[in-house]
């Protein structure tokens, strides 16, 4: 038994006010999850009302968008997930991370900060295009991590995996990420490495 | 990768911490070596230029959606309909 009893009334008008304003930032992750709007919808409604149902189980003063995450995450993987086409390409074999880098260091410096120049500008569609290229476990750690600005720990919990697996996720996720966006540079004539990065971009296609 | 220049700390060393480095998860001591190398060596920063750069196109293009008014109004709806009952040993409905 509860010791102390809230009464129905306040713990919605609670929940409301504090989980309610959550509302944009879960659709936004429901749909780069779902990738669609009508999935999102289905998604963001389906987590409001399981956390609406355990909500007496929160521990108030704790981080309660990450809690709200948590069930996000979980009610995709769980019920989502299974019903959706999963992506066909494969999650990158082992490359050491900073091969790439390593390849490329010499050759391209100089030409750094007009590729930066080159992805910024990009529009939006791009990047968004380029994330949802990312296999999901990737494309998750990334924008939770980028989007959203939780810690390595915090994405850890709500993903319920180690972080050392969180790490190597943001890594690769980012790395196949980089790629694909100077590739979306190059192809719309931005990139001003364009002559040289053919095998890159080649790369990228193959490997993303 | 190493641009030939002597650093206290190396350009791989720094390169394979690129990222705890930018997303704020480096002990202080590590993150003013890291801080240091950069300032001192071009081609590490122009890298990490690029990473910063993926990682605030991400946060600037993918996160910015409005959900349907109708998503918050059927919301409301549901709330109100649903009634909890709530025992000690309830669910974990998180997982």
């Amino acid at each position: 038994m509860r010791l102390t009893t809230e009464k129905t009334d306040e713990r919605r008008a609670r929940f409301e006010r504090d989980a309610m304003p959550f509302v944009d930032q879960l659709y936004a992750a429901g749909l780069r999850m779902t990738r669609n709007p009508a999935d999102a919808e289905d998604l963001v409604q389906e987590t409001y009302l399981k956390a609406y149902a355990a909500f007496h189980q929160f521990e108030q003063g704790t981080n309660l968008k990450a809690w709200l995450y948590r069930i996000l995450t979980n009610t995709y993987i769980n019920s989502y997930r299974k019903r959706q086409r999963q992506p066909i390409q494969a999650p990158t074999e082992e490359i050491t991370d900073w091969q790439l880098a390593e390849a490329e260091s010499h050759t391209s410096s100089g030409l750094r900060s007009a590729e930066t120049e080159a992805l910024d500008r990009l529009p939006d569609s791009d990047v968004k295009e380029a994330l949802q290229q990312l296999p999901e476990e990737f494309r998750l750690a990334v924008y939770l991590t980028d989007v959203e600005g939780f810690s390595y720990k915090e994405v850890a919990d709500i993903m319920g995996t180690p972080i050392g697996t969180v790490m190597s996720r943001l890594h690769r996720g980012r790395r196949n990420l980089r790629k694909l966006l100077e590739r979306y540079a190059a192809e719309r004539g931005f990139s001003p490495a364009r002559s040289s990065k053919g095998s890159t971009a080649a790369a990228a296609g193959r490997e993303v | 990768m190493s641009c030939g220049e002597p650093h206290e700390t190396d350009c791989r060393e720094v390169l394979a911490e690129v990222y705890l480095y930018l997303d704020l998860e480096c002990a202080d001591e590590r993150r003013s070596l890291i801080r240091h190398h950069l300032d001192e060596c071009g081609p590490c920063l122009r890298e990490y230029g690029l990473e910063q750069e993926v990682r605030a196109l991400v946060a600037r293009c993918c996160g910015n959606e409005t959900a349907p008014d109708e998503l918050r109004e059927r919301l409301r709806v549901k709330l109100t309909e649903l009634v909890v009952f709530e025992t000690s040993d309830s669910r974990e409905l998180t997982d």
